[in-house]
């Protein structure tokens, strides 16, 4: 009896932890309608367009200040590299106008803080 | 009081213990920090200072997950060397040439070979090697050549849950190696009680002792033609990370 008791406590206090769990990051909602992806706790959405390729920072749901980042974008598609610089462009956006990602393309992000720590997010261009 | 003086002296024990643990009981493995890969020297929980070894660091090489080379080096960050690719990198593998070490009967390690300390009731030569993979490997492991010795997994599928067993196989100087003894948590039972060792084949069984972090550490101690010491270590670690639950 004393063991139902404890079970169903155990249990209770998991599904109250659960919520919590699932969103321990941030949600992985695209916030401006592109593409997410998680590196340890950083959430990166690329947004690429015909002006170029905007990148957008948070944690937590909370933006980070693109000021204190510099980052590289690599394209490779047909076995062919190019790179460009996203450069800080308000609040949480980093952006490198007039690059064109290419269908299909790989894309890879770079972020690299004031500190040098660099973390990387891969994408493939829809 | 007389609890005092028992503690005290347990301490000390430890301590000096510790002070006398030989330089060829550590091992250098990466592991995650702060977001980043680092390269970490030590035994157990010990973290010691590898920022001051990375002189003696010989290679560091990073590869994607098809296994092609990406350029990747060490760079200081404070007290850690972390890992700083040019891309994202699949795996990571660092060699380092700890130099000559001997024991003189007063329990004494010394940095110089049999040579320079002609007392030394042992002289070794200890060589340290690391991969770690970052993601779970999608082709089979290779040996790398800067690597005196190395763990491969020898299935390419790396079991995903703590207590399943895995297969490994040791190299040394490219060929599997019999006698090897593997341990299966470095990080976690540093003082392992019988680790298995590798067969004839080079192959011994481990099982995957966490749900996180897994450093593996195979010892090899190998004969040796040089005159300064009386053999080589070679301890080589595999590092791998299980995922938790989705958050």
């Amino acid at each position: 009896m004393n063991m139902n008791f404890l079970r169903v406590g155990v249990t209770a206090l998991a599904l109250a932890a659960a919520p919590a769990m699932l969103h321990a990051h941030g949600s992985m909602k695209p916030q401006h309608g592109g593409m997410v992806q998680m590196t340890g706790e950083t959430m990166f959405e690329l947004v690429s367009g015909p002006k170029g390729v905007d990148l957008y920072l948070s944690e937590e749901d909370q933006p980070l200040v693109a000021a204190n980042y510099t980052a590289k974008l690599t394209q490779t598609a047909g076995g062919k590299k190019t790179e460009t610089v996203l450069k800080p462009a308000g609040r949480n956006k980093l952006s490198a106008p007039g690059f064109r990602a290419a269908k299909g393309a790989k894309l890879v992000v770079a972020l690299i803080d004031k500190g040098g720590a660099k973390t990387f997010a891969s994408f493939q261009a829809k | 009081m007389a609890f005092h003086r028992i503690a005290t002296a347990a301490i000390g024990a430890v301590t000096l213990a510790a002070i006398a643990l030989p330089a060829s009981a550590h091992g250098i493995w990466f592991a995650q920090r702060a977001k980043q890969v680092a390269m970490i020297y030590g035994v157990g929980a010990d973290d010691l200072d590898a920022v001051k070894r990375l002189p003696l660091v010989t290679s560091v090489t990073g590869y994607d997950a098809d296994w092609a080379p990406v350029t990747t080096s060490l760079r200081a960050a404070g007290p850690l060397p972390l890992v700083d690719s040019e891309e994202p990198v699949a795996a990571v593998a660092a060699a380092m040439d700890y130099g000559y070490w001997s024991k003189t009967p007063d329990g004494e390690w010394h940095n110089k070979g049999r040579d320079e300390v002609p007392t030394a009731a042992l002289a070794e030569h200890n060589f340290k090697y690391a991969v770690y993979l970052t993601q779970m490997p999608t082709k089979p492991v290779p040996l790398i050549p800067e690597h005196g010795l190395q763990i491969i997994p020898v299935e390419t599928a790396i079991p995903q849950k703590m207590g399943e067993s895995m297969k490994v196989r040791v190299y040394y100087k490219g060929k599997p190696i019999a006698g090897a003894t593997v341990m299966q948590d470095y990080v976690n039972d540093p003082d392992e009680v019988a680790p298995p060792k590798t067969a004839a084949d080079g192959t011994a069984t481990i099982k995957i002792r966490n749900q996180g972090n897994n450093v593996l550490m195979a010892i090899y101690v190998a004969d040796t033609t040089d005159k300064k010491v009386d053999h080589e270590e070679h301890r080589a670690s595999l590092g791998f990370v299980l995922p938790h639950l989705p958050e």
